[in-house]
């Protein structure tokens, strides 16, 4: 069992520096939660109050329905990855590796059976005499999983543990933390600030924001129906265009104005927003949600923006164009053999069925939830 | 010298290109000449400065004393003369020990001291903790003859006169301080995810302290030790104080040496002498040590 429960968890540092404020989370057991957010966002405070390495100013803390707030780290049953991967030096690999265990007093040969499961699992055999100076980075990281996986723990912490690694080691190590995960069956929380990441490993996401959880939710359910403007400007590559403007609402309609740039949201859509309060708003659009006009379906001519493309980014399967459409930019995502030529006017149509509405002021999404043909919709295998 | 790797000229090769190889050779010399004259020269002068007295004191302990008078050093007869005077005449070995039970206990005593408070300065951010280092920094700004007084008041009042403890607690009083500042550098250094991951892998502090910090600041404290046990060795002043009477140590037993009017050179030569070779010795052994670079391979290098 590894159920991890926060409750109205604060951090404030000198009475006067709120790090993480507020936090609900009920993490179940054997589920892999990822916290991201950008730094400072107080995802690796929550994480660090959870392995007791960092005082909790306020609220409570459980695991297993174990209030832990006052319990040192060595007696959570708890493992933890750092991103320093933080090998003791003068030990060799097996050391390391047992380090925990003789710690507990454990007899040798329950400490050799674990080692063995742990080198099978991730392949260290050769390398149990070395020392840690005369590995490379992706094999740091593996005995640094190696200590926690022999552990057995209740839960599994990872520190942005991918960071220090070449990209192709990441996306690497990002499946064997997959394949770990389903194999070992263990409850695991990982901290990232990477997106990508978050998304590939998590069953569920949560997003910090200024010590603020902003959204928690499946990755598919964080990509497509953000609860506020920051989650969709943080989540995707790349992330939500969010063009602010004001909302006209006159005919019982409503459509979406700013400069020259007009968009009709769908009734549906329209039929969700409060009757009066809202002025201004973000129009929510992925890069994949917008068509040249002369491939767009009857339905999204009625609004047709004329912008200029700035700059290409060809990334094999698309192309990212920057766009300039008066004085807003977004990015718009095309098929790169039908590439536009840079500079020149192009009309392109929004679909608006995929379209979010955010608040402007409380960047809350106003059609949150809604279900129209054409929205996109993100599966988790 | 230092580097060593191109004090010898490189032959010239041989000419396979023609004029580059040449122009090589030519780029090669005069950056030879450079670090010769910017590197070598210097350094070479520096070494000439600090072994030239030693190695004058050396020599005058070993030739007679008329000949020390007569400064005839150089092309004089060698002999041990002064040597054996000094253990068997005025009892050396005994103040050696002397020397060498304060040197410990002082190593002891502040590398205890030093280590544990160090840690706390380095891992923990307490009230005062700014103002406390900053004060160990000022008490080494005042002359330790300021001291000497007080000091004495307490030893007498403690009966502590011409006792190792007394000569040991007035070292400790200026040593301790700055090995304080010096092994927190170098726990400074050492990345606090390792404590932390001692942490959760079952230690509790202390047993973070002498199973993960304590091995890796290894160089640190053999340098700490070090310096501790040569400052002992080689202070007088307390020394001569708070115990110049049963109990002199080395330093305290050289100076009387001294008389009003006559300075025995050869004996004062030969003391100097004896009583630096420990220090010296010390360096040897250890310095390999002192060169550290355990922490590799800790955190991402």
């Amino acid at each position: 069992m590894g159920k991890v429960s926060l409750s109205k968890v604060w951090k404030v540092y000198d009475g006067k520096i709120v790090a993480v404020s507020d936090v609900n989370l009920e993490i179940r057991d054997g589920e892999f939660m990822v916290l991201v957010g950008p730094s400072g966002c107080g995802k690796s405070t929550t994480l660090r109050m959870i392995a007791g390495l960092e005082h909790i100013s306020s609220g409570e803390i459980a695991i297993d329905d174990v209030v832990v707030n006052d319990i040192p780290p060595r007696n959570r049953d708890i493992a933890m990855v750092f991103q320093s991967y933080a090998l003791y030096p003068h030990m060799s690999v097996r050391e390391n590796l047992s380090f925990g265990l003789v710690m507990r007093k454990m007899a040798a040969e329950e400490i050799g059976r674990r080692l063995a499961r742990a080198v099978d699992i991730l392949g260290l055999g050769d390398l149990l005499a070395r020392q840690p100076k005369a590995l490379s980075g992706g094999q740091r990281q593996r005995v640094a999983m190696g200590r926690a996986i022999v552990r057995d723990p209740k839960v599994f912490l990872f520190d942005e543990p991918l960071s220090n690694l070449d990209a192709r080691m990441r996306v690497e190590m990002r499946k064997e933390i997959i394949k770990l995960h389903r194999r070992i069956g263990t409850t695991m929380i990982y901290v990232t600030h990477d997106q990508v990441e978050a998304m590939t490993l998590g069953d569920r996401i949560c997003v910090m924001e200024s010590g603020v959880i902003r959204q928690i939710g499946t990755p598919g359910e964080v990509f497509d129906n953000p609860e506020n403007a920051f989650v969709a400007g943080f989540i995707g590559t790349p992330p939500m265009n969010l063009l602010e403007g004001g909302l006209d609402r006159s005919g019982g309609g409503g459509v979406f104005r700013d400069g020259d740039l007009a968009a009709t949201l769908p009734p549906a859509m329209a039929g969700m927003l409060p009757p009066a309060g809202v002025e201004r708003v973000f129009l929510g659009l992925r890069p994949k949600s917008f068509v040249f006009r002369k491939k767009a379906p009857a339905d999204a001519l009625r609004d047709v923006w004329t912008v200029m493309p700035e700059v290409a980014e060809m990334l094999g399967e698309e192309s990212l164009v920057h766009v300039r459409a008066g004085r807003r930019r977004f990015v718009i995502s095309v098929d790169p053999h039908d590439l536009p030529e840079m500079d020149r006017p192009l009309e392109i149509c929004p679909l608006m069925n995929r379209a979010h509405i955010f608040d402007s002021r409380s960047g809350r999404n106003l059609s949150r939830g809604l279900v129209l043909p054409g929205r996109h919709s993100m599966r988790r295998i | 010298m230092p580097g060593g790797r191109s004090d010898k000229p490189i032959p010239p090769p041989i000419a396979a290109g023609g004029v580059p190889a040449g122009l090589e050779w030519n780029r090669e010399k005069t950056r030879f000449r450079r670090r010769l004259l910017i590197v070598h020269i210097p350094m070479a002068l520096v070494v000439v400065f600090a072994l030239a007295p030693y190695s004058w004191m050396f020599m005058t302990s070993i030739v007679t004393a008329e000949d020390i008078l007569k400064l005839n050093i150089i092309g004089a007869t060698p002999t041990l003369d002064h040597y054996i005077r000094l253990f068997s005449r005025i009892n050396f070995l005994s103040n050696m020990i002397n020397s060498f039970l304060v040197a410990c206990g002082v190593m002891a005593a502040g590398l205890t001291l030093s280590i544990t408070a160090a840690y706390s300065f380095s891992r923990f951010r307490f009230l005062g903790r700014a103002y406390l280092m900053k004060q160990f920094l000022v008490v080494n700004m005042f002359p330790i003859v300021l001291l000497i007084i007080p000091l004495f008041i307490i030893m007498r009042k403690a009966g502590l006169i011409d006792t190792y403890l007394a000569v040991i607690i007035s070292h400790s009083t200026f040593a301790i301080p700055f090995s304080t500042w010096m092994m927190t550098g170098y726990m400074d250094a050492i990345p606090r995810d390792l404590d932390e991951a001692a942490l959760i892998d079952g230690c509790s502090r202390l047993g973070t302290l002498f199973r993960v910090l304590l091995p890796l600041c290894m160089p640190g404290i053999v340098a700490t030790g070090i310096y501790l046990f040569i400052t002992s060795w080689n202070e007088y002043l307390y020394a001569s104080t708070l115990a110049g009477g049963e109990m002199k140590t080395i330093t305290v037993a050289i100076q009387s040496l001294i008389g009003e009017y006559v300075i025995e050179w050869g004996l004062l030569t030969a003391g100097g002498f004896v009583g630096s070779l420990p220090a010296t010795i010390l360096f040897l052994f250890l310095q390999r040590r002192l060169v550290g670079g355990l922490t590799q391979g800790a955190v991402k290098g």
